[in-house]
């Protein structure tokens, strides 16, 4: 057997205890190499909220709260009334076990009901008023053509109108029915020839402008810029005289709300007039996007946008990021804290100069819940099982808790499990090889 | 008093063998922590490692003090021979460990990064120790 210190002799009685405590050593070691690999294949995540110790939570880690969206921090869950608290995690993993440590003077909080829902953040925003057809977009039906101006369908009084005024022919978004155009309410009627409706797209010695509603022409700081919101076929070419007969606006129009940009070797969201640093290349891939649509821009552009704090995993996607769902084919657009369908495709294609984010719609319905049960040292704890959350994209985790009673807890914990199966095993193992490539730039980091 | 000196020989001998296993280990996590950053570390930190690496090689020190005389078998060579052996692979194993770490980096650049850190640490070793 192996000896380390032959140099240090021992009796026959004291070599025999040494072999035997040896033995046993090793096999400790085996046992704990055992578990350290068990931990690796199959890890755990752990997230803890003390209402007793506010400050020890990281980053407000679950972030309990009411309806209203108040962070709750004395502990107190009255019955009757919903609260919420969630997590953002990568990983698969087969169940959650949630854990409540109630305070001495609390009711037991037995019973009491948590479900879980799993999504993108701002998917599940609540839903708003639908929205319709994109400023300076031209359509056109069998009732006439018409132009998208300062959010109003303002029709074409005749088709010469539309043909003097420049409007290109093959910009006209042929729809069949009607129903899109309700979204956008109807404006006064196009009859100058003279005068350009709000939102006309022109172009000037290859720069981009647009008419505001203000009557000034706006420019767009890039080609690139103008291309994340507007086909190139939209624009009426105009020669430098024509700036001598709108006044020009100061400040240039940057990206479309919820474009992704590259300067330097960052990645970027841009919002309104902020722009959202990406943590890293695993953040960009598991919130959705895809590198097909990062724009690379130069100083100037990124010198417009104010620079926002990093963009995580626990972010809410901004202002104008486009969701797709996958299993009903709907659209939604992210604004002012709603959601808001874009109820047909042509609508949709007329925000839409990207790919959107796909989800499934599923993920806005209950996916798993559970009801609390009393464990050891006084703990209340229910699991709730992950099966049904696999094919849901996103990674953001909100519960909702029914109080059964008025409840006053000291601690909340959270702990995601994996079960030890084979077959977590393997893709324990696939995941590993995929972020070893990933890591030595052989492929891109995987989604989870 | 001779169960006692038994004992602590036996300690000695265990902590040895603890020493051996915790190197091996975090030998090991190196390896594993540099071809996959992370995988470690968010369930151990080295630092953790490095202090149990550190107080063992106290205790080892303060036992080795207590050793009876009589318990020192001096026929044996000395233990220098050992460390000689393994010291090649030590400096492969950095070397790769350093090579690794700066992989991002022009290969070039890397492999000049490399050659200086060798050729400081060489003569470190001939200012400090010889």
């Amino acid at each position: 057997m192996l000896d380390l210190t032959k140099e240090i002799k021992l009796d026959e009685k004291n070599s025999r205890r040494y072999r035997r405590l040896q033995a046993f050593f090793y096999a400790f070691c085996f046992v704990a190499a055992t578990y350290v690999a068990y931990f690796i294949f199959f890890p755990t995540q752990e997230f803890n909220f003390s209402f007793l110790m506010l400050t020890s939570n990281k980053g407000n880690a679950l972030n309990p709260r009411d309806v209203k969206g108040t962070l709750i921090t004395d502990g107190k869950f009255p019955t009757g009334q919903h609260a919420y608290f969630d997590a953002s995690l990568v990983g698969s993993f087969s169940k959650i076990k949630l854990s409540f440590t109630p305070n001495r003077q609390s009711l037991s909080p037995e019973n009491s009901h948590i479900d879980l829902r799993k999504s993108y953040r701002a998917f599940l925003y609540p839903e708003g008023q639908p929205i319709g057809f994109k400023d300076g977009t031209l359509i056109k039906n069998q009732n006439g053509s018409y132009l998208v101006s300062d959010g109003k369908l303002r029709k074409f009084a005749s088709s010469t109108i539309a043909d003097a005024l420049g409007f290109p022919k093959e910009a006209f978004l042929a729809i069949d029915s009607d129903a899109d155009l309700k979204y956008n309410p109807s404006g006064d009627d196009i009859t100058d020839t003279k005068n350009y409706p709000a939102d006309s797209i022109f172009k000037i010695n290859e720069n981009y402008y647009l008419l505001a509603t203000d009557g000034a022409l706006e420019k767009f700081i890039s080609a690139g810029a103008f291309h994340s919101q507007y086909d190139e076929s939209l624009v009426i070419s105009k020669t430098a005289d024509f700036l001598n007969s709108y006044p020009v606006a100061k400040d240039p129009l940057g990206f479309a709300d919820g474009s992704l940009v590259s300067y330097g070797s960052s990645a970027y969201i841009v919002s309104k007039n902020k722009i959202y640093p990406i943590g890293d290349p695993d953040i960009f891939v598991n919130q959705g996007y895809s590198w097909d649509d990062i724009i690379t821009i130069s100083g100037d552009e990124f010198s417009l946008y104010a620079k926002e704090k990093l963009f995580t995993l626990t972010s809410i996607h901004p202002d104008g990021t486009i969701f797709l769902t996958s299993d009903s084919h709907r659209w939604y657009q992210i604004e002012n804290g709603q959601k808001h369908e874009l109820p047909s495709q042509a609508i949709a294609q007329s925000w839409l100069k990207k790919n959107p984010i796909s989800v499934s719609a599923k993920s806005l319905e209950i996916l798993g819940s559970c009801d609390l049960k009393k464990e050891f040292f006084g703990n209340y704890f229910c699991l709730i099982p992950l099966d049904d959350t696999k094919d849901s994209a996103g990674k953001y985790y909100e519960f909702t808790l029914a109080p059964k009673d008025n409840l006053k807890i000291d601690n909340l914990n959270l702990l995601y499990e994996k079960n030890m199966t084979m077959q977590n095993l393997k893709l324990a193992v696939r995941s590993m090889i995929l972020k070893i490539k990933a890591h030595y730039g052989i492929q891109s980091a995987p989604q989870q | 008093m001779q169960l006692t000196k038994n004992t602590l020989a036996i300690f000695y001998k265990l902590l040895h063998d603890s020493l051996f296993m915790a190197l091996i280990f975090f030998t090991l996590s190196l390896i594993a922590e540099a071809v996959l950053p992370g995988i470690i570390v968010s369930h151990i930190g080295f630092s953790k490692m490095v202090i149990a690496i550190l107080l063992n090689i106290f205790f080892l020190k303060m036992l080795a003090k207590k050793i009876a005389p009589d318990q020192i078998d001096q026929t044996l060579p000395a233990k220098n021979n050992s460390f000689n052996k393994i010291l090649f692979p030590l400096i492969a194993l950095g070397a790769l460990l350093i090579f690794n770490s700066l992989l991002g980096m022009n290969i070039f650049l890397n492999l000049f990064f490399l050659l200086i850190g060798a050729a400081v640490g060489y003569l470190s070793y001939r200012i400090l120790f010889e």
